[in-house]
C-alpha cells in the first residue's frame, strides 16, 4: 500500500465520498489563478465529451497558493455544467482540492495524486501541467483513452517541435533515454501524461519518491520507471506545447543540474535493465493526433554566437574534464572548440562526451552534481551547433539531424557498457 | 699525589663503568621497544594501507580532487601517505618510549615536551588536510559555478578561492601548531592587509588607469547571456 | 380510505395499482380475464394496501391495439363480461374501500367505431367533421411519428373515402377532430355516463396530441388545453372527489400546463422521473435523479404526479437525451429485441435481473419520491415477461396466482389462452406466484405490503417537500421530505458496494432519527456530519422526532 503520510484526513473523508473511480485527473498547482480555470473547464468538457459513462474525478494538489486557485478549481464553470440537461453528463463529477504537506515541488504533488487515485482503486489517471497554456479537451481523452482501451499502463505525450525550442530534451534527455532504456520515447521530461492505476500504485510505493533526485526530475523518474518495469508504454500526438507567459522559469544552471543529475541516477539505478538492452525499439503511436492551430513561430537564436565561448569554457574546465573524460576524448573535445573553420560540438563527440559523463557518474569520479554542472557549457555549445547548422532547415531536415544525434547515442552505448563495470579508468 | 690521582681515576673509571652497567640494561631496554616499535609500526602501516585500500579511501580523496593535488606535487597516493604518517606516529611513540626509559632527565623533558607537542601536531595536519579539501571543494565548484555563470575568468577567481582558503588552512595549521605564532600571525595580518590595501589602491588612489586596465581585463563587459535566449524545454 | 365527500382530495394520498382486466383473472374459463374474475380478486387487492385501481380500456374493440382502439365508449367488451358484471365489481370495490379510475382514450378510436365508419362513408356525413381528414398528406408534415417501429406516416390512405386521415398513434386509430364542438360533448358524454356508473376518475390517455395546427408540433397546443379544461369544467359542476390523470409523455415544465391553474388534470404522469430511477441505478449515481426533480415544477396544491416504476406500454426512453437512451439499450436492453418504439419492453424483475434489492430499493424510492404511486399489477410478486410476444404483450401475461393449472388465472385449456403464462425456470409460475408468497413472511408480496403500509403512517411522503442533501458521496441519494413540521430523511444507497456517508444534517441537531420499519432508535443528530452505513442497495426511512 502507499505511503499515505501525505494524505491528510480532510482529504481522506472527500476520497470515501468520491469512491472508486475510473479516471482521474490530477493538477499540480501553487498560484495558478489564471490558468487554473481553463484547464478545468477543459477537464470537465473532456468528461462529459469522451467519457459520459466513467466515473470520474478531478483532483488539484496544491502547493499552498496564496491567490484563489483553490477556490476557482471547485466553483468555476458549475454553470455551464448544471443548465444544460442534454449536455451536462450521465454522472456527477468530483472536485478535490486539497493542499499538500512536505517539501514543495511537483514531485510531492504527484505523489499525492497518485496515493489518492490508489484509494480511489483509478483505473487511469491523467496529469495536467497548469502552465501549459493550450490544454484542449482532446489533450485528456488522448492521454486517457489507450489506458481504458487498450490497457496501456503510460502513455507519454508527443509534440509537435520547432527547431528552437525544446534542446534539453532534444539534444539530451531524448537520445540519451533512448540509447540507454532502448526505446524511442520523444518526451522523456513531459509534464503532461496518463498512466494506469496499477502503475500509479506501484509508483507509489517507491522509497525513491524521497531521494533528491527524483525530487527534481520527477516526470523523468517516471518515464523510466514505466521503461524498466514490466509495464507498457504508448505515445500519443499532443500537437504544439505552449507554456504560459507568465509560468516562473527557472535559472538554466539549476534546471539542468536536477534534470541531468535526475537523469544519470535514475540511469544509474536501472543499470540491471539496460545494460544487456542491445536493440531499439519503437514505442507505439496511440490515437489519432490533436488537431491543433499552429504556434507563433520562435525565432532562433544566433548559434554562432553561443558557441563564441565554447573554447574559452573548455578551457577553463580543463582541470575537471580530464578528470571526467578519457585523454582522446578530451583532445578531441579541445580541438572542436578550438577549430575556427568550423565552430561547433559534432553530435558523435557530443555523445561520447555524455556517455563519459554518465560512466564518471557511475563511478563517482567526484561530487556528482560537479559532473552535471561540468556538462552545461558543454551542452549549451551543442544547443549552439544545433541552431547554427539547422536554424533555416525544413522540419523534416531538422528531424533527420535530430535522429542522426539519437543514432550517435545508440552507438556509443557499447563504450560505455563497457567501461560500466570496470574500475573508474582515466 | 699520584696516588691520588691514580684513586681519583680509579674511582671515576669505577663509576664509569658501574654507570655504564647500569646503563646498559635501560639502553638494551630502549633498543628492544625502538625494535619492537618499528615492527609494530611497519604492521599498522600495512594494516592502514589495507583498511584504507578497502574502503576507498583512494577514490574519495580523487572525488574531492585531494590526490590529483599529491601527484602534482609528487607525493605518494593518499593511502599510503596516511600509511606512512601512521607508521611515523606509532615509530615515535615508541622510541619516546624508548627514550623515557634511558632514564635521562635532560631527555624526559624533551619527551614531555615533545609529547605535548604531537596532539597539535596531529590537529594541525588535520586542519590542514580539511582545509586542503575544502579548498579543493571551492575551487571547483567556484570554477564551475562561474563558467555556466558566464562570469570573466573563472581560473583566476576560482584559483584565487583556493589560494585564500588555503592559505587560511595553513594559518590556521601553523597556529595550532604554535609554531612561530608571532610570524605567523603578523605574516597572515600583512598578506590580507596588503590585499585590501592593493584593491583601495587598484580602486582609488592614484593609478586609477591601470586599476581601471587590470578591471577591465579581468571582468570585461558581460556578454548578453545565451541561456536566456534559449527554450531548453 | 375516507370517500370522496370527506377528502376530494384522495388521490393525493393514494396509492394506485394499474391492472389488466384481460390478464388478471378469468371467471368463466375462456381464457380471458373477466370482471367476475377481478371482483373475486377485491380481497387480494385490499389486502396488499393498495387504495385505488386503475384499469386498461375495457371498452369493445378489435383489439388492434389491445384495446386501445376502442370501438364502443358505453359498453364493456363482452369477453370482460357485462355492464351489470361490472357495476357489480364496482359496488364490491367500493365496499372495500378501493376506487376505480378507467381509461378514456380521448385522442382516437378504432377504425371500426361507428362514428369513423359513419365519417368515412361521405364528405356530407354528419360525422365527417369528426375526424381530421385532408386530400394530401402534406400537413402537419414535420409532426414527429410516435409509433416509429410500424408506421411510416401520421396521415393514412382512406381508399372509402378517398381522402387521408390523420392518426397519431397506429393507422387503424383515427384521430379525432376536437376543434368540433360536437366531439368535445360526446366526450363529456362519455366521461358522464362511466361517472354515473360510479368510476372515480379517468386515466386519460395520449391527451399532448388532441389539436393540429399548420406549422406546430402538434403537440401541447393552448387550444388542446381548452378542450380540456372544458372536460375539466364540466366533471367540477356535476361530481367532487373525481380525478382525471393525464398521460403526457413530456418534459416536467411542459407537463405543467396540463394542472392548468388547478382548473385541468388533477394528476399527470411523471414520464421522466422513471427511467431516471433506472439509470441512477445502473451508473450507482444519484445525478440524473437529483436533475429531474429538481427540474420539475412546482403544481397546484389540489393536484399531484403519478409516479411509477413501469406500466403496460414500453418503459419510454423519450424523455431522455441520446447519450441516455443509449446508455439505457446498453445496460438494460443489450438484446434488440426488447427495443421498441424507444423504450424497452420488460418488466420490473426482468430489468433488475430478479435481483431482490435492487427491485426493493427501486420501490423503496417509488414510495418516498414526490408524487403518488402507481404499482403495475404483477409487480408486487416480481413477475417476469416475454419479449417474444409482439408489440407490448410481453410485459401483459397472465397473473400468476399460483403454481397450479395456467397459474391459477383461468381453468380453460392452456393453448386457449391469449399470452401463455411464464413458465421459464427464472420466472415460471410454479414457484412465482401469490400463493407461494403469500405463505413466505418474507417474500416480496409480503414486503411490497408492508411497505406500503409504513407509507401510509405519514402523508408526508405524498404532500411533503423534498430537499436533497448532496453529501459528497454521490451513491448515496439523500433527502428530507418535511411536511409541516413533520420530518422524514430517506436515505438510499444506489450501489452494490457498501456505503459509508457523512450527511449534513446539522440544521437538524438535536432531533433523534427513528427508523420506520423497525421503530429502532438512532443517535442523536448533532453538531458534526451524521455518519452513515449502508449495505448494497440499502434505504432507510426516518422519523426526524424531536426528544
Amino acid at each position: 500500500m502507499a505511503d499515505d503520510s501525505l494524505v491528510s484526513d480532510d482529504l481522506l473523508r472527500t476520497l470515501v465520498g468520491v469512491g472508486h473511480v475510473d479516471l482521474l485527473v490530477g493538477i499540480p498547482t501553487l498560484n495558478h489563478a489564471g490558468t487554473i480555470s481553463d484547464v478545468v473547464k477543459a477537464v470537465e468538457a473532456s468528461f462529459r465529451t469522451y467519457f459520459p459513462r466513467q466515473r470520474t474525478a478531478l483532483i488539484n494538489s496544491d502547493a499552498g497558493s496564496t491567490d484563489d486557485t483553490m477556490a476557482l478549481v471547485q466553483n468555476c464553470c458549475l454553470d455551464q455544467a448544471r443548465t444544460v440537461t442534454a449536455s451536462s453528463g450521465l454522472r456527477t463529477t468530483h472536485r478535490i482540492s486539497t493542499p499538500y504537506h512536505g517539501t514543495l515541488g511537483k514531485t510531492n504533488a504527484v505523489r499525492l495524486i497518485f496515493s489518492s487515485a490508489d484509494l480511489l482503486q483509478a483505473n487511469g489517471v491523467v496529469v495536467l501541467d497548469p502552465d501549459v497554456a493550450n490544454i484542449t479537451p482532446e489533450w485528456v481523452a488522448a492521454l486517457a483513452a489507450p489506458l481504458r482501451d487498450r490497457h496501456v499502463d503510460f502513455v507519454a505525450p508527443v509534440y509537435r517541435r520547432q527547431v528552437a525550442e525544446g534542446h534539453l530534451v532534444t539534444q539530451l534527455l531524448r537520445p540519451l533515454i533512448r540509447a540507454t532504456y532502448g526505446w524511442r520515447v520523444r518526451e522523456p521530461l513531459a509534464s503532461e501524461f496518463g498512466c494506469s492505476g496499477r502503475f500509479a500504485a506501484h509508483c507509489a510505493e517507491q522509497e525513491s519518491w524521497g531521494s533528491h533526485d527524483v525530487q527534481n526530475a520527477v516526470h523523468l523518474w517516471l518515464t523510466g520507471t514505466a521503461l524498466a518495469g514490466s509495464f507498457s508504454v504508448a505515445q500519443t500526438e499532443l500537437g504544439t506545447h505552449q507554456l504560459v507567459p507568465s509560468a516562473p522559469q527557472q535559472p538554466l544552471a539549476d534546471l539542468f543540474r536536477q534534470v541531468v543529475t535526475s537523469a544519470f541516477a535514475m540511469i544509474d539505478e536501472h543499470a540491471g535493465y539496460w545494460l544487456g538492452k542491445t536493440e531499439v525499439k519503437d514505442v507505439p503511436m496511440v490515437g489519432a493526433p490533436v488537431a491543433a492551430e499552429a504556434p507563433d513561430e520562435i525565432v532562433p537564436p544566433d548559434g554562432a554566437r553561443i558557441l563564441e565561448s565554447f573554447d574559452q569554457d573548455v578551457k577553463n574546465l580543463e582541470e575537471i574534464l580530464r578528470i571526467l573524460l578519457t585523454k582522446d576524448t578530451f583532445a578531441a573535445l579541445t580541438s572542436a572548440a578550438a577549430d575556427p573553420s568550423r565552430p561547433g560540438l559534432p553530435g558523435a563527440l557530443w555523445a561520447t562526451t555524455v556517455g563519459e559523463f554518465l560512466v564518471a557518474y557511475h563511478h563517482n569520479v567526484m561530487r556528482r552534481d560537479h559532473i552535471a554542472q561540468a556538462l552545461l557549457p558543454l551542452y549549451m555549445a551543442r544547443a549552439g551547433t544545433f541552431l547554427h547548422e539547422h536554424a533555416n532547415s525544413s522540419p523534416e531536415a531538422a528531424e533527420a539531424a535530430l535522429e542522426s544525434l539519437c543514432v550517435h547515442f545508440e552507438q556509443v552505448k557499447t563504450r560505455v557498457v563497457d567501461r560500466w563495470t570496470q574500475p573508474a579508468v582515466r | 699525589m699520584a696516588e691520588m690521582v691514580f684513586q681519583a681515576l680509579e674511582q671515576a673509571g669505577t663509576n664509569f663503568l658501574r654507570s655504564t652497567v647500569e646503563l646498559m640494561p635501560r639502553v638494551l631496554m630502549t633498543a628492544s621497544i625502538v625494535i619492537v616499535g618499528w615492527l609494530i609500526a611497519i604492521v599498522m602501516k600495512w594494516i592502514t594501507h589495507s583498511v584504507l585500500t578497502r574502503l576507498g579511501f583512494g577514490r574519495l580523496c580523487e572525488r574531492q580532487g585531494v590526490a590529483h593535488m599529491l601527484k602534482t606535487a609528487n607525493l605518494p597516493t593518499a593511502e599510503t601517505l596516511a600509511a606512512v604518517i601512521v607508521f611515523w606516529i606509532v615509530w615515535i611513540g615508541f622510541l619516546l618510549s624508548g627514550v623515557d626509559v634511558l632514564g635521562f632527565a635532560a631527555l624526559q623533558g624533551l619527551v614531555r615536551e615533545f609529547a605535548l607537542f604531537v596532539p597539535r601536531l596531529l590537529v594541525g595536519i588535520v586542519i590542514l588536510i580539511v582545509g586542503f579539501v575544502f579548498a579543493n571543494f571551492a575551487w571547483r565548484a567556484t570554477q564551475l559555478a562561474a563558467v555556466n555563470a558566464k562570469v570573466p575568468s573563472p581560473r583566476v577567481l576560482s584559483g584565487t578561492v583556493r589560494g585564500l582558503v588555503l592559505i587560511l588552512a595553513a594559518a590556521m595549521a601553523l597556529d595550532q601548531i604554535a609554531v612561530a605564532q608571532t610570524i605567523v600571525l603578523t605574516a597572515f595580518a600583512i598578506a590580507f592587509g596588503a590585499v585590501m590595501l592593493g584593491l583601495a589602491i587598484a580602486f582609488g588612489v592614484g593609478g586609477g588607469g591601470i586599476a581601471r586596465r587590470i578591471l577591465d581585463h579581468w571582468f570585461p563587459e558581460r556578454p548578453p547571456s545565451e541561456h536566456d535566449d534559449l527554450r531548453h524545454l | 380510505m375516507t370517500d370522496a365527500a370527506s377528502n376530494p382530495f384522495w388521490y393525493r394520498d393514494a396509492v394506485f395499482y394499474q391492472l389488466h382486466v384481460k390478464t388478471f383473472c378469468d371467471s368463466d374459463g375462456d381464457g380471458v380475464g373477466d370482471f367476475r374474475g377481478l371482483t373475486g380478486k377485491l380481497d387480494y387487492l385490499q389486502g396488499l394496501g393498495v387504495d385505488c385501481l386503475w384499469l386498461l380500456p375495457t371498452f369493445p374493440s378489435p383489439f388492434r391495439d389491445d384495446g386501445y382502439d376502442i370501438a364502443d365508449y358505453y359498453s364493456i367488451h363482452p369477453g370482460y363480461g357485462t355492464l351489470d358484471d361490472f357495476k357489480e365489481f364496482l359496488a364490491q370495490a367500493h365496499a372495500r374501500g378501493l376506487k376505480v379510475i378507467t381509461e378514456l382514450v380521448t385522442n382516437h378510436t378504432s377504425d371500426k367505431h361507428p362514428w369513423f365508419q359513419e365519417a368515412r362513408s361521405s364528405v356530407d356525413n354528419p360525422r365527417r367533421d369528426w375526424y381530421v381528414w385532408s386530400d394530401t398528406d402534406e400537413k402537419y408534415r414535420d409532426v414527429r411519428i410516435i409509433f416509429l417501429d410500424t408506421e411510416p406516416s401520421n396521415w393514412a390512405w382512406d381508399p372509402v373515402s378517398k381522402a387521408y386521415y390523420w392518426h397519431r398513434f397506429f393507422s387503424h386509430q383515427p384521430d379525432l377532430n376536437y376543434d368540433n364542438p360536437a366531439v368535445r360533448e360526446e366526450m363529456w358524454n362519455v366521461m358522464k355516463f362511466w361517472l354515473d356508473l360510479g368510476v372515480d376518475g379517468f386515466r386519460v390517455d395520449a391527451v399532448p396530441y388532441l389539436i393540429e395546427r399548420e406549422g406546430t408540433s402538434c403537440e401541447n397546443l393552448p387550444e388542446t388545453h381548452d378542450v380540456l379544461k372544458f372536460l375539466r369544467r364540466r366533471l367540477d359542476e356535476h361530481y367532487t372527489g373525481k380525478v382525471l390523470l393525464a398521460e403526457a409523455n413530456q418534459w416536467p415544465e411542459d407537463v405543467r400546463p396540463y394542472f392548468g391553474d388547478g382548473d385541468e388534470f388533477h394528476m399527470a404522469f411523471h414520464f421522466p422521473l422513471m427511467p431516471r430511477m433506472f439509470m441512477a441505478l445502473r451508473l450507482e449515481d444519484r445525478k440524473p435523479l437529483v436533475e429531474i426533480i429538481e427540474r420539475t415544477p412546482d403544481i397546484p396544491d389540489t393536484c399531484q404526479w403519478g409516479i411509477f416504476l413501469r406500466n403496460h406500454d414500453e418503459l419510454t426512453l423519450e424523455m431522455v437525451t441520446a447519450e441516455e437512451r443509449d446508455y439505457m439499450y446498453e445496460e438494460y436492453a443489450r438484446d434488440p429485441v426488447a427495443r421498441l418504439n424507444l423504450g424497452i419492453r420488460r418488466r420490473l424483475a426482468p430489468l433488475l435481473d430478479g435481483d431482490r434489492r435492487r427491485i426493493e430499493l427501486l420501490n423503496g424510492l417509488l414510495m418516498s419520491m414526490p408524487g403518488s404511486p402507481i404499482l403495475y399489477y404483477g409487480d408486487e410478486i416480481g413477475m417476469g415477461d416475454n419479449i417474444y410476444l409482439g408489440d407490448r404483450n410481453g410485459v401483459r401475461t397472465p397473473m400468476q396466482w399460483s403454481g397450479g393449472w395456467n397459474a391459477g388465472f383461468s381453468t380453460a385449456d392452456p393453448e386457449r389462452l391469449t399470452f401463455a403464462v411464464i413458465s421459464n425456470p427464472l420466472y415460471g409460475y410454479q414457484a412465482l406466484n401469490v400463493a407461494a408468497q403469500e405463505r413466505l413472511a418474507h417474500s416480496l408480496l409480503n414486503w411490497t405490503k408492508r411497505l406500503i403500509q409504513v407509507r401510509k403512517t405519514t402523508r408526508v411522503f405524498s404532500q411533503g417537500r423534498i430537499k436533497f442533501l448532496n453529501p459528497t458521496n454521490h451513491r448515496v441519494l439523500a433527502y428530507i421530505r418535511t411536511l409541516g413540521k413533520e420530518q422524514v430523511l430517506v436515505v438510499n444507497n444506489l450501489s452494490s458496494t457498501v456505503q459509508a456517508v457523512e450527511l449534513a444534517l446539522q440544521s437538524l441537531a438535536g432531533l433523534v432519527p427513528i427508523e420506520m420499519f423497525g421503530n429502532s432508535l438512532f443517535p442523536r443528530i448533532g453538531e458534526l456530519p451524521y455518519l452513515l452505513t449502508l449495505g448494497p442497495y440499502e434505504f432507510y426511512w426516518f422519523r426526524l422526532r424531536r426528544a
